[in-house]
């Protein structure tokens, strides 16, 4: 029994050492941070393998929701992340205003200069919020728009026989003051409670496909847009701000890897709307495993062997 | 059933990757548990000697039991922020660790106070104080209610943990997330099923743990 509990005491002991001691910051190691969809992980993915070819040494955090990857980042406990400019325009510094695409990267640099964080060239690739539909829906009630789609709603919910339309959202889009309410404004679209569903960002694409919602909030780059066969409703009244994907590393991190801002400017400008949309697609509707996909993109541009 | 065939090609295929998601997950919540027993065995003990303390341990550890997993993984982060560990294992082994509190500390305050009287007294007869009674007499015949705390606190937290790749430590959570996020129903039913297989493998092993432990004469 005494010995035992020795053992014990003396294991867990080992344990709180294990706690205790911190990640050691050694030169060329950089802790990439990943969002919690698919395209973030695709990009982590390529970025991680890429620069492992260089020579850095890559940690990889994934899956963080959108504000604990920022903070992680300006806490210095992430290195690098993919972010995207509506993003930190409206998200981090809560400027609602509307702007040119490359006003808007300006405006996140020249912010976060200030804050020791530098964001390089972005990719040519706007993943924005869009309204979408199953396309058998939208052509048989003949909608394109977003401006149609409320225009339809209201004609359902004239009708008493008919059930209220449904819209999906995810929770984040739902909850935050630039999201879904001054959307509802723009467009005079008005919802009762119970047709506002809100989920996790990837189930929305599977209940527009299954049903559950007549139409919810995709991101335009996502593969399943193309493979589940949605309809992108035009933003005809340009709510969506553009969200270009763009790396954003700490400054320090930049000054002890020279030539990494270079090597990254390199592989972001492969990345257009198109080609994440594929890579996309072939982990969401393939359900192929990211790093392969990510893997056959590097050796197809050279950039790994 | 094509489904679970689909599934069970997906685990065969990622062995290496589970397996390593699944030694990730099991070592978080190993560290919260141990971290617990060491503070939750003690504090079981000293509020036997200092009753009124009993009621305000007890009530905290069970108001902490209360929030909800994903709420407490959310608070942890500006908490550890501060120290710059906001995402990774620290934040996700404190969250289990606080839950694990309530089974070990009740389960030792209740081992203790409830053994029989004449045991007791029969140490205080031949002369042992507290201490010697606690030592010698009382923690050896409290083992399996101590224990049946901490494999509790395990299966518990083997399900809780899940949520911890939300806050970057990963885990089998990773898997579910994944397949929720990527439309994946293999990488969600893999993730599920794994998780509670583990909790049931991990509460047997502990019984067997706990049988061995036990004194011979109460066995």
């Amino acid at each position: 029994m005494k010995a035992s509990i020795k053992a014990l005491y003396r294991r867990v002991l080992g344990a709180v050492l294990l706690v205790c001691a911190m990640p050691v910051l050694a030169a060329g190691t950089i802790n990439l941070g990943s969002k919690n969809f698919t395209e973030q992980h695709v990009l982590a993915s390529l970025t991680a393998q890429y620069l492992t070819a260089k020579g850095y040494t890559v940690n990889q955090t994934t899956d963080l929701a959108t504000i604990i990857q920022r903070n992680a980042l300006e806490n210095k406990q992430l290195d690098m992340v993919w972010d995207y400019t509506g993003t930190a325009l409206i998200i981090y510094n809560h400027i609602d205003r509307r702007m040119s695409d490359e006003e808007a990267y300006q405006t996140v640099k020249n912010i976060d200069a200030k804050k020791g964080l530098v964001w390089l060239d972005p990719a040519p690739l706007n993943n924005t919020y869009a309204l979408a539909m199953k396309r058998s829906v939208a052509e048989s009630e003949g909608i394109k728009t977003v401006s149609d789609l409320v225009a339809a709603m209201k004609r359902v919910q004239d009708d008493p026989e008919a059930a209220p339309w449904q819209l999906g959202f995810d929770m984040e889009f739902a909850g935050r003051p630039d999201g879904l309410k001054p959307m509802q404004a723009m467009y005079q679209l008005e919802l009762a409670r119970p047709q506002i569903r809100q989920m996790d960002p990837g189930l929305v694409y599977n209940a527009i496909r299954d049903g559950f919602v007549q139409a919810g909030l995709v991101y335009t780059t996502d593969g399943r847009v193309k493979g589940f066969d949605l309809l992108v409703l035009e933003d005809d009244l340009h709510y969506f701000p553009s969200y270009a994907a763009t790396p954003v590393i700490r400054q320090e991190v930049l000054e002890q890897n020279p030539g990494l801002a270079d090597d990254m400017n390199k592989l972001s400008a492969l990345l257009d709307n198109d080609t994440i949309a594929t890579l996309n697609a072939q982990v969401d509707i393939d359900h192929r495993n990211v790093d392969e996909v990510a893997a056959a993109f590097l050796r197809d541009h050279q950039l790994i062997q | 059933m094509e489904t679970i065939n689909d599934t069970f090609l997906y685990v065969i295929h990622n062995v290496p990757f589970i397996l390593g998601l699944t030694v990730q997950h099991l070592r978080l919540v190993g560290i919260a548990v141990a971290l617990a027993v060491v503070l939750g065995v003690p504090l079981g003990i000293v509020i036997v000697r200092f009753k009124w303390l009993a009621g305000v341990v007890l009530s905290l550890t069970t108001l902490v039991l209360t929030i909800p997993a994903i709420a407490l993984f959310g608070l942890m982060i500006p908490l550890f922020s501060m120290i710059g560990q906001g995402i990774g294992a620290v934040p996700a082994i404190t969250a289990a660790f606080l839950y694990s509190l309530l089974p070990i500390v009740r389960n030792t305050h209740t081992a203790l106070t409830q053994l029989d009287a004449g045991v007791r007294e029969a140490g205080r007869g031949i002369g042992l104080t507290f201490w010697q009674r606690l030592k010698w007499v009382e923690l050896p015949l409290a083992v399996p209610l101590i224990f049946g705390g901490i494999r509790t606190a395990v299966v518990l937290n083997i399900g809780v943990m899940a949520i911890a790749a939300i806050v970057g430590a990963g885990g089998l959570g990773t898997l579910i997330l994944h397949g929720i996020s990527q439309s994946d129903i293999r990488k969600l039913i893999a993730g599920a099923v794994i998780v509670s297989v583990l909790a049931v493998v991990m509460d047997q092993v502990l019984l067997k743990l706990q049988r061995v432990l036990t004194p011979k004469g109460i066995r």
